[in-house]
């Protein structure tokens, strides 16, 4: 791959990077953080990627490393920006379904990024569990358990 | 579900975020080669330098007093610049800190809470649901004319011009009724470390009501701020030679013990000892109907361990954490972690015993007692 390739393809992902980032991380600066050290790390290991083809599932990966590595740190840097601006990246929630994004965001975590690299993002089962490093009887069985929870969860706001 | 409008469960990626991509893509290569270049030996060297010429100008020489073990280091402490912002009239007539010092890879401090006995005692913010007449000084502090629940605060640190919230460990002991001593210790080796930091936190007072139903209105909030120069201990490690191995059901990879004047820190690297497929096929139906794993993965609950010394003594522990390793993958189930502990001993023996434990649940494995040599 190209270094041309390489950031046609970044790009071509960033929203479905955003959508994972945001289902993992509260903060806009930790999101940003995260997806930042994804790219670079993709770009530093990209000579051990032997089949192009799942490019995609692995810097998904690699991002959602990212996001579980920020997520589990015992601390979390501060940027004095972060503090001093509410949204500093200009998040617009009035673009969301609000009662959906609420649901999924109430599930945990292992069931929130099942859904939302399958349903959201539209991998395939395959795709899923490449990413998520797990078997796809798993991957079904998270989704199973989340269209359950999901399911309570927009019943009781109806 | 198919039918629910999924495209619009998030709001399109903002724009910082797409700029954050397009300059992560534009400095790929320069950021790739400045985080080779200057590894975070070189930011400590540069810092060490700093705390070299500020050491010289500074310090008059003494040893620490962890609250388990006294006299047991021998880096020297900086007097600590402390600010408390609080008035001398309140119910906390004094926050002291007498202790506060850094080796580059963690902070320690030995900071007391005293009340004005005039106005009542203290109890530690976790022993309020305690039967108070098994807790020390129970007598003076049932005849004190208030008893006040004394809660820490979140504690920020900035050095190198960032700021970090800190989940310190915190260890404490009543000296009388009206005074409580904390051992606080927290991990700064990842922080980009300045030539000194502060240290931001406080206590709250809340009011404790006797057979009364919790109602702990707030009385006072005291925030305090210390300072304290960086100092860079020079460190010994150690590592275990009899490792790998597998324990129970799950693999210790390796051990290491860094030893600073200020203390020791226990490193262990264990993973998760499962075939994927074995796992996968243990599946079996709960009652809802969904596939569920019957095998427990032995890392997958609260994995920890106590390390013993050669009488077979549990060492006190002064601060810990756990964190997956960036080289394994992101399996959720099958985890690949690195445990450490701050021990607060400055002479290494040639062998100590591990214990593993969940944490979650309390049970403890079979000990394995690992050899040390020096590196």
């Amino acid at each position: 791959m190209t270094e041309f390739e390489f950031e046609q393809q970044v790009t071509a992902l960033t929203q479905k990077m955003y959508r994972v980032s945001a289902s993992l991380l509260r903060s806009p600066q930790d999101r940003q953080d995260a997806v930042q050290e994804c790219v670079w790390k993709a770009w530093r290991k990209l000579p051990q990627l032997r089949d192009e083809s799942l490019f995609t599932a692995w810097i998904m990966r690699i991002l959602v490393n990212e996001c579980k590595r920020l997520c589990h740190s015992h601390w979390r840097e501060v940027t004095v920006e972060e503090i001093e601006i509410e949204q500093p990246d200009g998040m617009d929630n009035r673009l969301r379904d609000e009662a959906l994004h609420t649901a999924v965001m109430q599930l945990p975590e292992k069931l929130r990024l099942a859904v939302t690299l399958y349903y959201i993002d539209g991998f395939s089962l395959r795709e899923t569990a490449h990413i998520l490093h797990c078997p796809e009887g798993t991957v079904k069985q998270r989704l199973h358990r989340a269209r359950t929870t999901l399911r309570v969860l927009l019943e009781e706001e109806v | 579900m198919k039918e629910l409008n999924w495209k619009d469960c998030f709001e399109p990626a903002p724009e910082a975020f797409e700029r954050s991509v397009q300059r992560a893509l534009q400095t790929k290569t320069e950021e790739h080669q400045m985080k080779r270049i200057i590894p975070r030996s070189v930011i400590i060297a540069f810092a060490l330098i700093l705390v070299l010429m500020a050491t010289a100008l500074a310090f008059g020489g003494d040893i620490l007093n962890f609250l388990h073990a006294k006299d047991i280091g021998e880096v020297q402490i900086q007097k600590p610049d402390v600010k408390v912002d609080y008035a001398k009239t309140g119910i906390l007539k004094e926050i002291r800190v007498d202790e506060a010092v850094c080796d580059g890879r963690s902070v320690h401090m030995l900071v007391t809470c005293t009340a004005d006995p005039e106005k009542g005692s203290l109890l530690w913010g976790f022993d309020w649901d305690k039967d108070l007449s098994t807790l020390p000084f129970a007598a003076e502090r049932a005849a004190a004319p208030q008893v006040y629940v004394l809660n820490p605060s979140q504690m920020v640190v900035e050095t190198g011009g960032q700021r970090y919230e800190m989940m310190e460990n915190l260890v404490k002991r009543y000296d009388s009724a009206c005074s409580i001593s904390m051992d606080i210790t927290f991990f700064i080796d990842e922080m980009e470390l300045g030539d000194s930091m502060t240290i931001s936190a406080g206590f709250s007072l809340d009011e404790f009501v006797l057979n009364d139903d919790f109602i702990m209105p707030v009385a006072e909030t005291v925030p305090y701020n210390v300072t304290l120069p960086v100092q860079i201990a020079k460190a010994r490690i150690y590592e275990a030679t009899n490792l790998p191995i597998k324990l129970e059901n799950y693999k210790v990879l390796s051990a290491r013990i860094t030893r600073t004047d200020m203390g020791s820190y226990f490193e262990i690297e264990v993973e998760d000892d499962y075939d994927p497929e074995e796992y996968e096929n243990s599946m079996v139906e709960d009652e809802e109907g969904c596939s569920v794993p019957s095998i427990t993965l032995p890392l997958h609950g609260s994995p920890w361990f106590h390390v013993l010394d050669q009488e077979g003594k549990e060492l006190p522990c002064m601060t810990n954490e756990w964190k997956n390793l960036d080289r394994f993958s992101d399996a959720e189930e099958w985890m690949h972690l690195l445990i450490r502990e701050m021990i607060p001993i400055t002479q290494i023996g040639s062998s100590y015993t591990i214990q593993p434990r969940d944490s979650g649940t309390g049970e403890l494995f079979t000990p394995y007692i690992l050899e040390f040599v020096e590196r």
